[in-house]
C-alpha cells in the first residue's frame, strides 16, 4: 500500500509532534509506528522524522481548524485501507487531547472525523461544519 | 451517529497553558539518577512486550529526548561542532590554494604549451617545405630513385659480365668457331654449362661478381673517411680490380690466341702481355667489366650519399614530430591536472556541504551511545528472562546497531567528548 505523498507528510508530521511530546507514552508512540509501516511509510522514511529533523519541515497546528485539518488527514490515512481499527481509534482520540479538545467531546470528534473520512467529504465541508459549531 | 451529535462549543478547545512553565522533553535531572537506561530499557521492554517496533520506537524517544537536551547546551554544541568547523576552513583553505593553482596552470602553463606545440608545428612544415636547409643542397628523392634504379641495372649487368667473364677464362674451353669478340667474352649458356660441369663451379662464377661489387663498396666505405690516406687506399683498390680485370682479359685473348696458333700453318709467337695490350679484345674486355664497375662504383656512392640525405630530412622529421608529440602529452597531462584538481574542489565543496548541514543540525556526542547500548542491555534482559530466541536478541541488537549508525555514526569526526 502506498500512500500519497500529502497525507504521508502528514502522518510524519503528527509522528514528529508525538516524538516531541514529553508526556508521551511509548505504547502510543508504537501504536503510531506500527500505522505508519502498514499504511506504507517507509522505516527509513519515519527514521529521518528523528535522525534529520532539520530537513523536514514540521509545523504544529495552532488553529482548531489546522487542528482538525491533521485529525481529519490522520482520519484518511486510517481509512486508506478501507478499514479502522482499535489502535487507529484510540490514536486519534490520543490526538484529540494532546490539541485541547475537551475530554468529553474527544469520542464524538473523533467518530464525527473518521465518518467523514469514510465517506470521502472534502476537508472544505469539514471545516464549514467545524467552524459552524466552534 | 451523524451529524446530528455536532452541536455549537463541541470543537472548542481548552484555553493554552503558559508555554514558560510547560516541561517539554528534557528529563528532570531527579528522573535520570533515579533510573538507570539498563532498567529504562528493561521496564519498556515488558511495556511494549520486546516488539521489534517497540524497540524502534524506545531508540527514537530515547535519541529524540536526548538531541533535545543537547541541542539547548550551546557551551557543548560549540564544543562539539568546532572540528567540523576547523575541517571545513581546512577544505575551504584547500580550495582557495587549487584554485590558484588551476589559474596559474590555465593562464601559463597551459598557455605556453599551446605556444610550443604551434611553433613545434611550423618548424615541422617549414622543413618538409625546405629540406635543401638540412641537406644543404636540392637533392632529393627523385636523385635518389634515379640512382637506385641505374645502380641497379648496373648491378644486374655486372653480375652477367663478370659470372660469364669468368666462365670464359676459367672453364671454357674454346673452338675455333667461338673465337669472336661476343662469344669470347659472353657465353649466354654460362650457368647452365656451369651448372652442368659441377656444382662448385656454378658457385665459383656465380660468386665471383660479388668480389667486384665488394670492391666498389669498399671503394665507397674509403670515401666516407677523412684523412689523404683514403685516396691511397682507393687507389690500390681501384688498381687491384685492373689486375685482376686485366688477368681474366688476358686469359680469355691468350685461349682465343692459342686456338688460332693451334690451327694455323704458320709458326706464330707465344702470347705475350705485349700481345695482349695491342689486342681490341682485351681492351673490350677491360672497358666492358672495369670501366662499368667504375661507373657502378661512382653511382653507388651518390646513391648512397642521397640517401644519407632524404634520410637526414627524415631523422629531422621524425625527430620533430616526436618533440611535437611530447608537447601535446605535456599538453593533455597539463589538462588532466586542472581535472584533478578540479574534481578535487567538487569532492571538498560536497564535503563542506555535508559538514554545514552536520553543524546546522544539533551533533550527538558519544557518550549517547552508551546510552543506547546500557537500555538495549536492560531490553535484551527483559526478552531473555521472557524466553525470546536467540535470533530476535540478535535482531534486536542488529536493529540498535543500525539505529547507532544512522545517528551518531554519520557524523565524520567520532566525538570522544
Amino acid at each position: 500500500m502506498t500512500l500519497e505523498s500529502t497525507l504521508k507528510g502528514h502522518f510524519l508530521n503528527l509522528y514528529h509532534m508525538a516524538l516531541s511530546d514529553a508526556e508521551v507514552d511509548t505504547t502510543e508512540l508504537a501504536m503510531l509506528y506500527k500505522i505508519g509501516e502498514e499504511k506504507g511509510v517507509s522505516k527509513n522514511e519515519i527514521d529521518d522524522v528523528v535522525v534529520r529533523p532539520d530537513t523536514i519541515k514540521f509545523t504544529s497546528p495552532e488553529s482548531v481548524l489546522e487542528k482538525i485539518e491533521s485529525l481529519y488527514d490522520f482520519a484518511r490515512i486510517a481509512w486508506a485501507d478501507g478499514k479502522i481499527d482499535e489502535n487507529e481509534e484510540r490514536v486519534l482520540c490520543m490526538f484529540c487531547s494532546k490539541f485541547g479538545f475537551e475530554n468529553e467531546n474527544v469520542p464524538i470528534i473523533v467518530k464525527f472525523l473518521l465518518d467523514e473520512a469514510q465517506k470521502g467529504t472534502s476537508k472544505e465541508d469539514v471545516f464549514k461544519i467545524v467552524s459552524e459549531n466552534l | 451517529m451523524g451529524l446530528s451529535q455536532i452541536k455549537n462549543g463541541i470543537f472548542s478547545v481548552k484555553p493554552l497553558k503558559d508555554k514558560k512553565g510547560e516541561v517539554k522533553t528534557t528529563p528532570k535531572p531527579s528522573e535520570k539518577e533515579k533510573i538507570t537506561y539498563s532498567d529504562y530499557g528493561f521496564l519498556q521492554a515488558g511495556k511494549l512486550g520486546g516488539t521489534f517496533p517497540g524497540l524502534k520506537v524506545c531508540l527514537q524517544k530515547l535519541y529524540h529526548d536526548f538531541n533535545q537536551d543537547i541541542r539547548n547546551d550551546n557551551v557543548k554544541q560549540d564544543e562539539l561542532k568546532k572540528p567540523y568547523k576547523i575541517k571545513i576552513e581546512e577544505y575551504k583553505g584547500d580550495n582557495e590554494r587549487i584554485e590558484k593553482k588551476i589559474a596559474k596552470v590555465k593562464t601559463d602553463y597551459l598557455v605556453r604549451a599551446i605556444k610550443k606545440i604551434e611553433l613545434l608545428k611550423e618548424e615541422l612544415s617549414h622543413i618538409k617545405k625546405n629540406p635543401q636547409e638540412i641537406t644543404g643542397d636540392d637533392a632529393g628523392k627523385a636523385s635518389f630513385l634515379i640512382g637506385g634504379i641505374i645502380l641497379l641495372f648496373l648491378t644486374i649487368y655486372l653480375f652477367v659480365f663478370y659470372s660469364s667473364a669468368s666462365y670464359s677464362a676459367f672453364f671454357k674451353e674454346f673452338s675455333l668457331n667461338e673465337i669472336g669478340v661476343a662469344n669470347s667474352i659472353f657465353d649466354a649458356q654460362a650457368l647452365s654449362k656451369a651448372l652442368t660441369d659441377g656444382v662448385t663451379e656454378l658457385t665459383l662464377i656465380l660468386t665471383i661478381p660479388f668480389v667486384f661489387l665488394g670492391l666498389g663498396y669498399l671503394i665507397h666505405k674509403f670515401q666516407e673517411q677523412k684523412g689523404f690516406i683514403k685516396y691511397i687506399k682507393i687507389t690500390i683498390l681501384i688498381l687491384i680490380t685492373f689486375i685482376f680485370d686485366s688477368i681474366l682479359a688476358f686469359e680469355i685473348t691468350e685461349k682465343i690466341y692459342n686456338i688460332k696458333k693451334d690451327n694455323s700453318f704458320q709458326d706464330m709467337d707465344d702470347y705475350t702481355y705485349s700481345f695482349a695490350f695491342q689486342s681490341t679484345n682485351f681492351w673490350l674486355i677491360i672497358f666492358a667489366g672495369f670501366i662499368v664497375y667504375l661507373i657502378w662504383g661512382f653511382v653507388f656512392d651518390f646513391v648512397m650519399e642521397s640517401y644519407a640525405k632524404t634520410d637526414k630530412i627524415k631523422m629531422a622529421i621524425q625527430e620533430k614530430e616526436k618533440q611535437i608529440k611530447d608537447a601535446e602529452a605535456e599538453h593533455k597531462d597539463l589538462e588532466e591536472q586542472v581535472d584533478k584538481m578540479t574534481h578535487t574542489i567538487d569532492a571538498n565543496n560536497t564535503e563542506i556541504s555535508k559538514l554545514s548541514s552536520i553543524l546546522e543540525s544539533s551533533i550527538i556526542p558519544r557518550e549517547f551511545e552508551h546510552d543506547i547500548f546500557s537500555f538495549l542491555t536492560g531490553w535484551m534482559s527483559w526478552m531473555k528472562q521472557s524466553g525470546r530466541s536467540h535470533t530476535d536478541l540478535d535482531e534486536a541488537d542488529r536493529i540498535t546497531r543500525e539505529f547507532v549508525e544512522a545517528t551518531i555514526n554519520r557524523f565524520e569526526f567520532k566525538n570522544t567528548n
